[in-house]
């Protein structure tokens, strides 16, 4: 049996839908107060460090923790980072002994001895994701669905790896407060690192009509792009979530160019969940955040709540009120213009020569 | 090339709106460029709005160009009129020839109001070899005309700007400066501060480029400070090093493009 095979039997067994579910009845869940205000929506943001484990169960408990916090503060939204599954990596067996050698090789203090490049390796991290992706889509499936019911809540599951006939993606589903999936997104801009692993990118950008108002899920590299955000606006959306895993070190400026600008220009309101800490020597940085329009926030900043580190494990959570977004909507100054002319022959006249 | 952007104080929007020359003054911000060997230089939005008429204002502009022959300046912007229309306009101006105009494509509110059109394209030029393009105050806040002029492979934009409301630094920020970020051309802004048709306008001067390239990696090459006594800011558009910066994070390579295609549904 070749080696994927083996790989995904493994994952399989070790991530057994009948043995997640038997956890999951055990949990009890604190639901809290959930406030009822028409207006006001209480909405919970997840920055998290990666931590590897060696059982599913370790993995439930570390995901229940977050939304039990969540449930606790009345939140009737938890999102969770991109690469939410990364975690899950540790069952593997040797996997923490490789994965101590590389950060310690790719620390800061390591890293200008090293002659690799990240980049290499990618053919057997390749077919090792595509081996690993279905057992781990499954299980937190599972794992959200089970807990997003057990606490009544949204939860968007951070992203995953999505295997379909032609190929891997990096993709979440938001899922109900009774358990459903009520869709998936795919991530439409990849970075090079993910075109390096062969990862592909989705084509379509899905709104969904949740009963807090309408949201979209794009994915990290998503938020350098205008287009992403002007696509749901025009969808009627009002809620952006924009789970990141940063592969680089946390630089204020840098952090500036996705989500912030993108909500102040569009006028929705943004979800960023964040992960953070080292993989096989690859350093993930970010804080968690909701972002919305400079006017409707409290030191007109555009920052409803944020992490105060862009490493370790918070919960950041926030009110926000749509009612706010569309009185803004109507005021401000610099949006909502139209200029049917400019508009109506832009897509041939910006993107025919790319 | 040394680009210059003209740091506009409260205090000149006093003098001026009390009596003292535009021209005058014009004349003190480009001998400054003269000093700092600058090749292009932006002068605030709105600025033109001082002159009764914006036709004489072009006038005395390219008057004084002739007096500045090697320097492109784009003299900030204007009310002016064609076929009963008004738009808000600017353009760049060399040894007493226009060499471009354009014209503001989205509207604010408060220029709703005073009944101004909307241009219906972009254009450009070359300015010592470097593809250059004017994008006007209000477009600063509309993404799609900076990628539209970053598309067309424009390596600089000249942006005179006049943001209403603009003492929060945020809002720049979410204009130009994020605009740079995500298109990674050089942008000039020189920001107006005043009182004019009954609101206030308030921005800061600041030369920007990608981030990759700046040396505190913050995308700002040089930007007016509250307390500087300069008159002008300047910086070196090096564009042999912005492509360098841009093999760095090169995010028009990642553009979906049939993604976009219902943009403006």
């Amino acid at each position: 049996m070749e080696m994927g095979r083996v790989i995904e039997c493994y994952f399989n067994r070790k991530l057994n839908p009948k043995r997640i579910k038997k956890y999951l009845e055990e949990i009890n869940p604190n639901l809290g107060y959930r406030e009822r205000d028409q207006d006001h929506i209480v909405v919970s943001c997840v920055q998290r460090s990666i931590k590897l484990v060696g059982r599913i169960e370790e993995y439930i408990d570390l995901v229940d923790s977050f939304i039990s916090q969540a449930a606790k503060r009345g939140s009737g939204l938890i999102v969770f980072p991109e690469y939410n599954f990364f975690d899950l990596l540790g069952i593997l067996p040797g996997i923490r002994s490789i994965n101590a050698y590389l950060n310690k090789k790719f620390s800061p203090a390591e890293r200008n001895n090293s002659t690799d490049g990240s980049n290499k390796g990618n053919a057997f991290l390749q077919e090792f994701f595509f081996s690993v992706a279905k057992p781990i889509q499954n299980a937190i499936e599972i794992i959200m669905g089970g807990l997003a019911r057990k606490y009544r809540i949204y939860v968007y599951t951070g992203s995953y790896l999505i295997r379909e006939e032609d190929g891997l993606y990096n993709g979440g589903a938001i899922i109900s407060p009774q358990g459903e999936i009520l869709g998936v997104q795919k991530k439409l801009h990849l970075t090079d690192f993910e075109e390096g692993l062969g990862i592909k990118r989705g084509d379509f950008l899905n709104v969904f009509q949740l009963d807090i108002g309408k949201v979209a899920c794009p994915i990290c590299m998503d938020a350098t792009y205008f287009e992403t955000f002007k696509l749901a606006r025009s969808l009627g959306c009002d809620l952006v979530i924009l789970p990141i895993a940063n592969n680089e070190e946390y630089n204020l400026f840098r952090a500036l160019r996705g989500i912030w600008p993108r909500v102040q220009e569009s006028y929705v309101f943004g979800l960023k969940p964040s992960l953070n800490g080292w993989l096989c020597g690859l350093h993930f940085t970010g804080k968690a955040g909701i972002f919305a329009p400079l006017e409707i926030t409290d030191r007109k900043d555009g920052i409803i709540s944020m992490a105060k580190k862009d490493e370790g494990d918070f919960m950041i959570t926030g009110r926000i009120n749509l009612k706010d977004l569309y009185r803004v909507r109507q005021n401000d100054e610099y949006y909502g213009d139209v200029n049917t002319e400019f508009e109506k022959n832009y897509f041939i006249n910006t993107y025919k020569g790319v | 090339m040394k680009a210059a952007s003209v740091v506009f104080k409260e205090r000149d929007f006093y003098n001026l709106s009390r009596g003292q020359s535009l021209i005058a003054k014009t004349r003190e911000w480009l001998d400054y460029c003269l000093v700092e060997e600058a090749e292009v230089v932006v002068f605030p939005g709105l600025v033109g709005c001082l002159y009764d008429c914006s036709a004489r204002f072009l006038d005395d502009i390219l008057k004084v160009s002739l007096l500045y022959k090697d320097i492109y300046i784009c003299p900030g912007s204007y009310f002016e009129e064609q076929n009963s229309c008004k738009y808000h306009s600017s353009c760049i101006v060399k040894n007493g020839s226009i060499y471009l105009q354009q014209k503001q494509i989205y509207l604010a509110k408060w220029e709703k109001e005073q009944g101004l059109s909307r241009g219906v394209e972009v254009k450009s030029i070359l300015v010592n070899g470097m593809k250059t393009a004017l994008m006007v105050s209000t477009d600063l806040f509309y993404p799609q005309v900076s990628r539209q002029i970053a598309l067309d492979d424009v390596d600089l934009v000249l942006a005179p700007a006049a943001i209403r409301g603009g003492k929060n630094v945020r809002l720049q920020l979410s204009g130009l400066w994020q605009n740079v970020q995500q298109n990674l051309f050089f942008g000039v802004e020189s920001g107006l501060k005043g009182n004019l048709f009954n609101h206030d306008f308030y921005s800061y001067s600041a030369i920007h480029g990608p981030l990759e390239m700046t040396a505190r990696e913050n995308g700002l090459l040089a930007f007016e400070r509250k307390t500087d006594k300069n008159q002008i800011i300047t910086a070196m558009l090096d564009n042999e090093q912005r492509k360098e910066a841009v093999k760095k994070f090169n995010t028009l390579a990642q553009l979906n493009i049939d993604l976009y295609k219902d943009i403006f549904r």
